[in-house]
This record gives structure tokens, C-alpha cells and sequence, in this order.
């Protein structure tokens, strides 16, 4: 099996896909694979956490995979639904308006690589799109608006619009690709309490409340590295996503 | 597929065009960084005047340095 798990890239399983490849593979690679997760604590098997899913040090390639193929997918794959819903709609609008505004031929791999490359290759279908463009230019290099062409090359303000909208989806999807790669799964919902009587207080002493009262919660998910150093994106997502 | 096989004429109405593309910028980017979604308009909405503002801000200073 190689680097990167193939076996998990082929059937997809949500624990695995949101652990990726084992750290300890990244952490003995030579070269800049090494540099974020060289540091990470060894991995140890026998700690009760080791079937937690968690992405820190791994990515989730998977996801990220097919959140570049349909924007939203990978954060759906995850668990985050709201997020989800909202990145589908929102990059798939603006990519669709792109193309309306200025036909199939806005997206370019030939003449318009630049833009291609650095924005409109991040959605997905776009290569699908840079291919029938391909074709109809091939079949049909110099339309006659008098014979009514198949397809009519984009001018002017539609090229402009058409080739911005697009550009901006690419990005805004290769935004969500990078952060669904490091986003560990949503975990699930903790069972809900028993409604009989609980049990009296433990007449055993407590452990001193240092490190137990600053220790996050068991449903807290992990933290990433990438996101933790971000210090703004919360994983858990406890209330707010569906 | 005849619209994506031949461009709209938006010849005048494209300035109409630039406020969607700010406010998918602001949704996209606060779904991605918010730590709670029931805070995403409030969150999407203030990214989004504040870029309508210092882009249109810099429209004007361009406009003046450049026409006036």
C-alpha cells in the first residue's frame, strides 16, 4: 500500500478517510512532507484515543477529492450539513452565472491558462467544461454569427464577467478543498441523559481540578494543526451546523 | 445549453454583477471561519459592507486620480 492509503481512496470509510494516512508515515518522509508533522508526539496505539477520528497531522484527501468534484461534498461527507448546503449553493451559483454570462468559452485552458490555473481549475466540472470548449473550438475554430454557429466566442463585458465569476468559484472552492482537508468529522451527538435518578455523589476523593478542569471536553472533536494555529475556526460546530 | 454556448449581452447592466460576487466572497469565507452558523448572516453581512465599502471607496479615489 502506498503513501496515501489507496485502499481508502478507493472505498471511502468516514473514519478512515477523515484519519488519512498514518502520521507516523509522514513523520519518517524526508523533505518538506515532514516539516508540520515531524513534531506531532509519537503515535501510540495503546492510548484509548486511537479509534477517535481525528485529522490532526493527517489529511483528509478523500474529502477534499470530492469537495473540488462538487463544491460542498466534502463538508458533507464530514458531517457538517449546514455548511455544506451553503457552500453547494453559493460557489455553484456564482460558477453557473459565470458560464451564463459568458459561454463555455470564458473557461480556457489555451488561451486563458492564466486564469485557468489559478483560479477556474478549483471547481472540478470546469475541466469537464475546458474539454467541450475544447471540442466545439476544434470542430468549429471560426463560428459566422450569419450561419448561426454552434457556440459564439465571449466579448467584452460577458467575457470579463464570465471569466471573474468563474475565477472567483475556483478559488472560494479551493478554500473549502484546503479547509474540508484539515476539518476533522463532525462527531456525533452525545446520547441524551437518563431520566431516572442519578447516583449520589462519588464518596472517592476528586483529582485535583488543574489539568481536569482545563482539559476540553470529551465531545470536544480535535483540533487540526493548520486550524488551531488559525485560532479562529472552531471544529466543534456543537450548535450551529445541521 | 444555447445561453453557455453564446455570452449575454451585459454591456450596461455589469456593475450589477460585482455585489452578488461580494456577498458569495462573504458567505463563503465566514461558512468556512465562523464558529457558529446561526452567527453567519450577522458575520457575512458586516464582511460584505465592509468590502462594498473600501472597494467602492477605491473606486472613487481611482476615479478622481484618474479623471480629475
Amino acid at each position: 500500500m502506498g503513501i496515501f492509503g489507496t485502499t481508502r481512496l478507493v472505498a471511502p470509510n468516514l473514519t478512515d478517510v477523515a484519519t488519512g494516512p498514518d502520521p507516523r508515515l509522514w513523520a519518517t518522509l524526508p523533505g518538506p512532507w515532514s516539516f508540520p508533522l515531524a513534531s506531532k508526539p509519537p503515535h501510540n496505539p495503546s492510548t484509548p484515543s486511537d479509534d477517535a477520528p481525528t485529522s490532526s497531522g493527517g489529511l483528509n484527501f478523500t474529502a477534499a477529492l470530492v469537495a473540488w468534484v462538487c463544491p460542498g461534498w466534502g463538508h458533507w461527507v464530514l458531517g457538517y450539513t449546514g455548511r455544506a448546503i451553503l457552500l453547494f449553493v453559493t460557489i455553484t451559483s456564482i460558477w453557473i452565472v459565470g458560464l451564463a454570462v459568458g459561454g463555455v468559452t470564458v473557461i480556457d485552458s489555451r488561451e486563458g491558462r492564466l486564469f485557468f490555473l489559478m483560479g477556474q481549475v478549483g471547481v472540478g466540472p470546469a475541466v469537464v467544461v475546458d474539454r467541450h470548449r475544447q471540442s466545439l473550438v476544434d470542430r468549429e475554430p471560426a463560428p459566422d454569427p450569419e450561419q448561426n454557429p454552434s457556440y459564439a466566442p465571449a466579448y467584452a463585458r460577458s467575457a470579463t464577467l464570465g471569466t471573474i465569476y468563474t475565477t472567483v468559484a475556483g478559488m472560494l472552492n479551493l478554500l473549502a478543498v484546503l479547509d474540508v482537508a484539515h476539518r476533522p468529522p463532525k462527531p456525533a451527538s452525545a446520547p441524551a441523559k437518563p431520566t431516572g435518578p442519578q447516583p449520589g455523589p462519588d464518596p472517592r476523593p476528586q483529582p485535583t481540578p488543574s489539568r481536569a478542569a482545563s482539559a476540553p471536553p470529551d465531545d470536544d472533536p480535535p483540533t487540526s494543526n493548520a486550524n488551531r494555529a488559525n485560532g479562529e475556526t472552531s471544529q466543534a460546530d456543537p450548535e450551529g451546523d445541521a | 445549453m444555447s445561453w453557455f454556448h453564446h455570452p449575454m449581452p451585459v454591456s450596461s447592466a455589469w456593475p450589477l454583477f460585482l455585489p452578488p460576487l461580494l456577498l458569495a466572497v462573504a458567505l463563503v469565507y465566514r461558512t468556512l471561519k465562523t464558529t457558529d452558523l446561526r452567527r453567519l448572516p450577522r458575520e457575512a453581512g458586516a464582511l460584505f459592507a465592509q468590502m462594498l465599502l473600501l472597494l467602492t471607496l477605491a473606486a472613487v479615489v481611482l476615479w478622481v486620480l484618474t479623471e480629475l
